[in-house]
């Protein structure tokens, strides 16, 4: 039991923590094509190889905008730009789970697994509180006056600042309806519709192997 | 090394990263150092700096401090200055105490403002209100995974004035002994008090 539960004496608080895997990641409960982890994409030894090493791979971290659970995992764009770029991928985005997931499990694969060679990052929803219920009349107040609070600017500043302190490239992709999960000069933002998951591979990809012969070169 | 800030910069009691420390962030001995987060409690309001815990403590250690408590912030500023510490280095401090503050309080932005201010009861008292459930569960998870990602083990401090009841065998609680100079915050009897129940849980 968390020393945190001094502050409060409802149990019902206990059962609204969510809950990780044994290495600590936020997964999702639902979904098709999910592996042991509860994450959509293969398994982490399929990934990183049975010593855990490969380090050719990217993450991917968001929300829905990287899961597509009503599309077969093959026709997700992660999936597609894995395949484009010959990257492996491991996709941490978790259903509704906004910045505070995304953060959450970036920095749990740091610790466990250490650095990908890139991560790209999609939420639609980015500003969620994770693990309350939003049908809750509370919850959907606190959504309403979280803006003016200053509140989500605030996690989203915080978030950034930590992203600029990672040594690896970060690609955003936005779409015309999303919410930015963060905002600073090291992230490059790619403006892509992620419901077309064909383009965003194609577009992602070009750039990607546009870049690679450059260096090259 | 991004950081959320104590402030007070022009201060002479604070270095120019905005922490209430002698020392420069750059000038520490990372071979021999005691790492202190948390709030006004940790920064030390209302005592001289010689009196507040984490100077006692790091003194008996005979190590450097680094103090990064930042008044009025809430655990998501303790939450991103551990982090960022360790992204800046990997040499592991001798001790690892952080004072957890309430969980109600935030880093929030403000228009016109640079930096972010500390929000909390004072200030956004209707958010807060109804956001209670959606704070506790971030602060809970941020709580576990900073117990898993620390590299060394966290001795948990807590005010007890956030609490109604003590019964947390495992957690230090910093009581109002007595009283700082702003009759608000404990003053150097409490600190030397939480100073001596750190120093025995190390040994334990």
């Amino acid at each position: 039991m968390s020393q945190l539960l001094a502050h409060r004496s409802d149990s019902k608080v206990l059962l609204d923590i969510p809950k990780t895997t044994k290495e600590g990641f936020l997964f999702n409960e639902a979904g098709t094509d999910l592996n042991s982890n509860g994450h959509r994409c293969k398994e982490i030894n399929e990934v990183l190889g049975n010593d855990l090493s490969f380090s050719k791979y990217f993450l991917v971290l968001g929300d829905n905008a990287c899961l597509h659970m009503h599309k077969p995992i093959e026709e997700t764009w992660p999936y597609l730009l894995s395949k484009q770029i010959n990257y492996q991928y491991y996709n941490l985005a978790i259903m509704h789970g906004g910045l505070e997931s995304a953060r959450h499990n970036l920095f749990n694969w740091l610790h466990v697994y250490g650095k990908p060679k890139m991560i790209y990052m999609s939420c639609e929803w980015a500003n969620n509180f994770i693990g309350v219920d939003y049908d809750d009349k509370d919850v959907q107040e606190a959504s309403k006056l979280a803006d003016d609070a200053g509140y989500w600017i605030g996690r989203r500043r915080l978030f950034s600042r930590l992203l600029e302190q990672i040594d690896i490239p970060i690609y955003l992709i936005l779409g015309p309806n999303d919410e930015y999960i963060a905002r600073t000069d090291s992230i490059n933002v790619l403006e892509l519709d992620h419901s077309d998951d064909e383009n965003v591979a194609q577009n992602v990809s070009e750039g990607f192997l546009q870049a690679q012969r450059a260096l090259l070169a | 090394m991004k950081l959320v800030e104590a402030g007070n910069k022009a201060s002479t009691e604070y270095n120019s990263s905005g922490f209430r420390m002698t020392k420069e962030l750059d000038n520490i001995d990372l071979d021999n150092y005691c790492l202190f987060l948390g709030s006004s409690h940790t920064e030390g309001v209302g005592v001289e700096i010689e009196q507040r815990y984490s100077t006692l403590v790091s003194a008996v250690l005979k190590c450097d401090e680094v103090n990064l408590g930042v008044g009025g912030g809430g655990i998501d500023a303790v939450e991103h200055n551990l982090l960022s510490w360790f992204m800046h280095t990997e040499k592991q401090p001798k001790c690892l105490v952080i004072e957890w503050p309430a969980y109600q309080r935030y880093m929030r932005n403000m228009h016109g403002q640079k930096n972010l201010c500390p929000a909390g009861a004072w200030s956004n008292p209707k958010f807060l209100v109804h956001a209670d459930q959606a704070l506790y569960v971030k602060a809970e998870l941020a709580y576990h995974n900073l117990h898993r990602l620390s590299p060394v083990r966290i001795i948990d401090v807590m005010h007890s004035k956030i609490v109604l009841q003590n019964w947390q065998s495992l957690m230090i609680w910093h009581h109002n002994k007595d009283y700082g100079t702003d009759n608000s915050h404990p003053g150097p009897k409490s600190h030397l008090e939480t100073a001596e129940n750190i120093l025995d849980a190390l040994n334990r």
